[in-house]
């Protein structure tokens, strides 16, 4: 029996890509998000209010991931952002592939922060590097507070949490402390911020921090 | 969900690293999968059965070490001599 050692990463392809991906943002100076949540946790609302917020702060873009419709790129197209609507047929995350191809109709030398919208779902996507600076989970009081716990490999990778619909906990067994806490138990270091989309409590400290990680790439 | 596309990618890094006329020979395919990789192992070891059929990798089975955390390589081959 001859054995031959090989040793590397399965997705070294995608990682390969991502690390392209990661070299153009970094020469466009780009702050690059990967916004990842369960389905209708709120990724294209918080979209739709952090571009109306950044309005003449901000310059972003998008690229929108959905297994079907362009729905989601027509909500942000309404808002005035560049987006780009990636479709999957059945995929249900998107690769460093997918946005790279997507790069190219998108001019990254007018923008200051890309918004990549994962497919949604809290499994798949922690494994796929897209070239981001960061992944930004988003999680909502409707899913329960126990999630961090159940989904910990998407948790252990985002080094950012945003809990959507906290004007809801009134009417929900949610409580707000748990998440958190089950959240930095998955990962210490997790910055939090709690959002309503609806109301737009918590949204303004949201995007002065999406402001100040554009800043420091810019520099 | 994408294990098939998991799959592929293990064939493609064997293919790189075996010549193809001993693909036939390729017994086992190792390969190192921890708890926190995002992988069904058995859902894994069923879509690369069904990528190497009619393949020259046909005879190849896969073997999988499981481990704690995010690991997903692919360790090594073995070839009948």
């Amino acid at each position: 029996m001859t054995v031959i050692t090989i040793e590397r990463k399965v997705l070294e392809k995608n990682d390969t890509i991502a690390a392209q991906n990661r070299r153009r943002f970094a020469e466009a100076r780009l702050f690059v998000i990967n916004l990842v949540s369960s389905p209708g946790a709120g990724k294209t609302s918080l979209l739709e209010q952090t571009i109306e917020r950044l309005r003449g702060r901000l310059r972003v873009s998008v690229i929108e991931g959905d297994v079907q419709t362009d729905l989601d790129a027509q909500r942000v197209a309404r808002y005035g952002a560049p987006v780009v609507q990636i479709v999957t047929n059945g995929g249900c995350h998107l690769e460093a592939k997918l946005v790279q191809d997507a790069l190219d109709q998108l001019d990254l030398g007018q923008t200051d922060l890309l918004v990549i919208e994962n497919v949604g779902n809290l499994v798949c996507p922690a494994n796929y590097d897209l070239g981001e600076a960061m992944k930004v989970v988003l999680l909502s009081t409707t899913e329960g507070d126990d999630k961090p716990l159940k989904y910990p490999a998407m948790f252990r990778n985002a080094p950012v949490l945003v809990v959507n619909k906290i004007d809801l906990l009134p009417y929900l067994p949610c409580r707000i402390d748990a998440l958190v806490a089950n959240a930095r138990e998955i990962n210490p270091g997790m910055r939090v911020f709690q959002v309503s989309c609806t109301t737009g409590a918590g949204l303004d400290e949201w995007c002065a921090w999406l402001a100040a990680q554009a800043a420091a790439a810019r520099a | 969900m994408h294990e098939l596309g998991v799959a592929e990618s293990i064939i493609d890094i064997v293919r790189a690293h075996v010549p193809l006329a001993q693909a036939p020979a390729v017994r086992e395919v190792r390969i190192r999968v921890g708890d926190g990789a995002g992988v069904l192992i058995e859902s894994l070891e069923f879509c690369f059965g069904v990528a190497v059929a009619g393949t020259p990798y046909a005879s190849a089975v896969l073997a999988v070490d499981r481990v704690v955390g995010d690991d997903l390589h692919v360790v090594h081959v073995e070839l009948a001599d």
